[in-house]
């Protein structure tokens, strides 16, 4: 899934001004299944790296 | 030039990105610091201020673990956020696109929809008319004369080729 930089531009704006996941009107189930999944500092980092290498392509 | 290699020690590569958003968050501690000094002593503090009374702590193995685990809460924060904004927009895009096909029917059927509205529009009217037609006949004893000679005139020319 490409995610667009509007998105990431929005994600940002809701943090800035405090908006969780918890406050959006996406489906109760939804919403715990984006809460419960953790990613973990490797795979943060593989797909930085990922992103980094496709980019340099 | 510090000493103390904190960047060094937190962003272990060029791909380590939980390194990098750790440091943020330990370069913001330390403007932090920094402001919270110069508002208690009047001054700013100087170099080894900051190595002495700052740095010794926030180098320590146990702080940088601290830092990483904050960078990496943080991130996943930013990862729902933007989980959650790429599904609203998601949600958004089929209802616009269940509303676009909804209003974008097939010719035929907005001509069965035009002449279904055409002949009730016309069946109303005509209703409307005979009614008010009807209640005008009534009131009018002239009209209503000449229309019962008329009919027994009928009835009378019927009645006539029926003996004949």
């Amino acid at each position: 899934m490409a995610i667009s930089l509007e998105t990431i531009r929005r994600a940002n704006a809701n943090m800035i001004n405090g908006r969780s996941v918890r406050d959006t009107d996406l489906p109760e189930s939804v919403k715990r299944q984006i809460l419960e999944r953790r990613y973990s500092e490797a795979e943060i980092n593989a797909a930085y790296a990922r992103s980094v290498n496709r980019d340099k392509k | 030039m510090s000493n103390h290699d904190t960047f060094g020690k937190l962003v272990k590569d060029d791909n380590d990105f939980v390194g990098i958003v750790a440091y943020t968050i330990y370069k913001k501690e330390k403007n932090n610091w920094k402001d919270t000094y110069e508002a208690t002593h009047g001054v700013k503090p100087t170099y080894d201020q900051i190595q002495q009374y700052f740095n010794v702590d926030t180098t320590t193995p146990q702080k940088i673990a601290s830092y990483r685990k904050l960078a990496e809460d943080r991130l996943n924060i930013f990862i729902d956020a933007t989980t959650t904004e790429e599904l609203i927009q998601y949600k958004n895009s089929i209802r616009d696109d269940a509303i676009v096909t909804a209003v974008n029917s097939p010719w035929w059927k907005e001509l069965l929809i035009n002449v279904g509205a055409g002949i009730v529009g016309a069946a109303l009217v005509s209703g409307f008319s005979i009614f008010y037609w009807l209640g005008q006949v009534k009131e009018d004893t002239e009209f209503q004369k000449k229309f019962n000679d008329k009919v027994a005139e009928e009835l009378g020319i019927i009645k006539q080729s029926k003996t004949e």
